[in-house]
C-alpha cells in the first residue's frame, strides 16, 4: 500500500494527539493543546492564512516529552511578478505537520524530530536530533545537533516523475545556554547548513535588457516598463546549485520587577555574498493575575547576493547570465516592525493557566533598495490561538 | 506523589492546607511533626530545607576552596570593572558565561522556569513561517537549556 505525502502528515497528526490521552491519565504529566489561526496580508497582494494546532505532552520530572503539530497554509497571490508574466491571481494550499520527542532522564538527553510539508509542487521532508549535555550543576547546556533535509521541487498539476528536481540540506547547530544568575541567562549558537540542489523557482521568469537599456531600469519600475524595455529573451531563474550558509546567533532574556525582556541577535552570512542581521526584542509583563503583554520589535537588514543585479543584460538568448534571480529577499533589503502580543488566563480561579487566550498583532515595513517592481512593502501579521493545559 | 532522583514532583492537583508530610521510602516512613501551611516566605520544602538552613543539601554545596575562588575572582573583577568598566563591559559579559556569575541553587529557579524565560524561540508557527520567506538569512532558532532543571 502506497502513502500519499497528505496521508502521512494526517497519520502523524492523530498519532501525535491521541498519544496525549493516556499520558495524561498518568496525573505526572503536562498536556498542552494549542490551536492558532494566523493571517497575513501584504502591500504586493499576497495573502495568507494559517489555521495550526499542535499538542504536547511531558513530564518536567521524568525529562521527557512529545510534541505533533499540524498546520494548513492558504496562499492567495496576485503580486507585480505574477501580473507581469501575464499570470491570473492563484491560490496554493500547503499542509505540513511534524512529531518531536525527546527524553533526558539526567544531565544527558536526546530531541528528535521529523517535519513533512507538501503542495502540489513542492515535498519537504526534514528530520534529525539534537543532543543536550548539562553541566556545571545545570548552569551550563551544551547542544549539538544535526537535521537533514529533502526537497522535491516540482510543477502545479505535473506528477514528480514528469518534472522534478531535488534539493538536499544538512545542517548542523551547536551551542551553549548559560544561566547567569536566578533571573538571568544567555545563549549562544552555531549554525551551519549545507544546501545541495537546484532550488531555482520553476515559475520565475526574470527579464532580460539590452547592454544599454539595463542601465537606464529605475528601481521599482513598473510591469509596463520593464515589458517594453526587456528583448525578447525571458528565461526562468538560475541559482547556484550549492550555498553554505552560516549563522551565529547570541540572546540574553532577564526577568527583572517589571517583566521578561529578551534580546536576540543574529549574524548571518552564505557561499552567496550575503550578508545580514537580524535583531529580535520581546518584553513580557503581567497586567494583573491573568493578563500578560508582550510588545515585540523586530530589525533585519541584508545586502545582496553576489550575483544579483536589479536588471540583467544580454544582446541576444546567447548570452544570458548564467546565473539570475527575481527574488526580492535575495537582494538588499531592510525591514523594520514590532507589535503587540497578549496572553489572557481565562481558566477557572483554582487553576487560571489552564485556559488562555492568546492574540499577536505585528507590522513590518521592508525597503527593496535595488529591485523591480516594488521598492517598498507593508505587511500585517496577526495570530489569534487558545491553549489548553491539564 | 512519587519523586524523580532529583527529588522533584509534579502536581498539577491543588493541595488543601494546613497538611501533613511525611517520606516513604524502601517500605520505611518518615514523617514531620505537626501540620504544615504556607507563611510568608511561602510553602515550598526548601525555604527550609536548604543549604541556607543547613541539613541534607549542604552534602552537594561546592567545595569551599571554589568559594574562595569565586570570592577572590570577584573581589579583582570588581576592582577592575571601577577603572575601567566601559572597555570590560564585554570581556565581563564573557566571564560571566565562562565561568559563572551566580550559583542558582534547584529551588531559585522558578523565575528561570518562566515560560517567557525559555531560550528558544517563542514565535508561533506562523510567525516563524513569516521570516523564513521574508528574509534571506536563516538559523538561530533552537536552543535548549535553562528552565527548572527539575530533574
Amino acid at each position: 500500500m502506497q502513502l500519499s505525502p497528505r496521508g502521512a502528515i494526517v497519520i502523524v497528526a492523530l498519532v501525535s494527539l491521541g498519544w496525549v490521552s493516556p499520558a495524561a491519565a498518568e496525573g505526572t504529566t503536562t498536556t498542552r493543546v494549542k490551536t492558532e489561526v494566523s493571517a497575513y496580508q501584504d502591500t504586493v497582494a499576497v495573502s495568507v492564512l494559517t489555521p495550526a494546532a499542535s499538542a504536547t505532552v511531558e513530564s518536567p520530572t521524568a525529562g521527557w516529552n512529545a510534541t505533533g503539530h499540524y498546520l494548513v497554509d492558504v496562499v492567495s497571490a496576485a503580486s507585480p511578478d505574477i501580473v507581469s508574466t501575464a499570470s491570473p491571481r492563484w491560490t496554493e494550499v500547503r499542509q505540513a505537520g511534524g512529531i518531536s520527542a525527546g527524553y533526558k532522564p539526567g544531565s544527558f538527553g536526546v530531541q528528535g524530530s521529523g517535519n513533512v510539508s507538501y503542495t502540489n509542487d513542492y515535498l519537504s521532508l526534514t528530520g534529525g536530533a539534537r543532543l543536550l549535555l548539562d553541566a556545571d550543576e545545570k548552569h551550563l547546556t551544551l547542544f549539538a545537533g544535526y537535521y537533514f533535509g529533502h526537497d522535491v521541487i516540482g510543477r502545479t498539476d505535473t506528477p514528480f516523475s514528469v518534472f522534478s528536481r531535488t534539493l538536499d540540506t544538512h545542517s548542523i547547530n551547536v551551542g551553549f545556554t548559560r544561566i547567569i544568575n536566578k533571573s538571568t541567562l544567555v545563549g549562544v549558537s552555531a549554525d551551519v547548513i549545507l544546501e545541495r540542489g537546484d532550488q531555482s523557482k520553476p515559475y520565475r521568469y526574470v527579464p532580460i535588457f539590452a547592454p544599454g537599456v539595463a542601465a537606464t531600469i529605475a528601481r521599482g519600475a513598473s510591469p509596463d516598463v520593464i515589458s517594453s524595455s526587456r528583448i525578447a529573451a525571458r528565461p526562468l531563474e538560475q541559482l547556484p546549485l550549492a550555498r553554505e550558509r552560516y549563522a551565529l546567533t547570541g540572546r540574553i532574556l532577564n526577568h527583572g520587577s517589571v517583566g521578561t525582556l529578551r534580546v536576540e541577535e543574529r549574524l548571518y552570512a552564505d557561499t552567496w555574498g550575503l550578508f545580514g542581521s537580524t535583531t529580535d526584542a520581546r518584553f513580557y509583563f503581567d497586567v494583573g493575575r491573568r493578563l500578560e503583554i508582550g510588545p515585540h520589535a523586530r530589525f533585519h537588514a541584508q545586502n545582496a547576493v553576489s550575483f544579483w543585479q536589479r536588471a540583467y543584460s544580454a544582446n541576444g538568448a546567447g548570452d544570458i547570465p548564467a546565473l539570475r534571480t527575481g527574488d526580492r529577499e535575495l537582494g538588499a533589503l531592510l525591514t523594520a516592525g514590532g507589535g503587540l502580543g497578549l496572553r489572557w488566563q481565562i481558566g477557572p480561579a483554582s487553576d487560571p493557566q489552564s485556559l488562555a487566550l492568546t492574540f499577536g498583532a505585528d507590522g513590518y515595513y521592508t525597503s527593496f533598495a535595488d529591485a523591480i517592481y516594488v521598492t517598498d512593502r507593508l505587511t500585517v501579521f496577526s495570530a489569534l490561538g487558545l491553549e489548553a493545559t491539564f | 506523589m512519587n519523586v524523580n532522583r532529583a527529588g522533584n514532583f509534579l502536581a498539577r492537583t491543588r493541595i488543601t492546607v494546613p497538611y501533613v508530610v511525611k517520606v516513604v521510602q524502601n517500605g520505611k516512613e518518615r514523617a514531620m511533626k505537626g501540620t504544615l501551611e504556607p507563611t510568608a516566605r511561602g510553602g515550598d520544602c526548601n525555604v527550609c530545607h536548604s543549604t541556607k538552613r543547613g541539613g541534607r543539601a549542604r552534602k552537594n554545596r561546592r567545595p569551599v576552596m571554589i568559594d574562595l575562588a569565586r570570592l577572590v575572582y570577584v573581589a579583582i573583577m570588581r576592582s577592575w570593572l571601577v577603572s575601567a568598566l566601559p572597555r570590560l563591559a564585554a570581556v565581563a559579559v564573557l566571564a560571566c558565561v565562562a565561568g559563572g556569575c551566580t550559583r542558582v541553587m534547584p529551588y531559585e529557579r522558578g523565575t528561570l522556569a518562566r515560560p517567557t524565560m525559555a531560550p528558544g524561540s517563542l514565535a508561533g508557527p506562523g510567525e516563524e513561517h513569516l521570516y523564513d520567506v521574508h528574509e534571506g538569512a536563516t538559523g538561530g532558532g533552537t536552543a535548549g537549556g535553562g528552565g527548572c532543571g527539575c530533574n
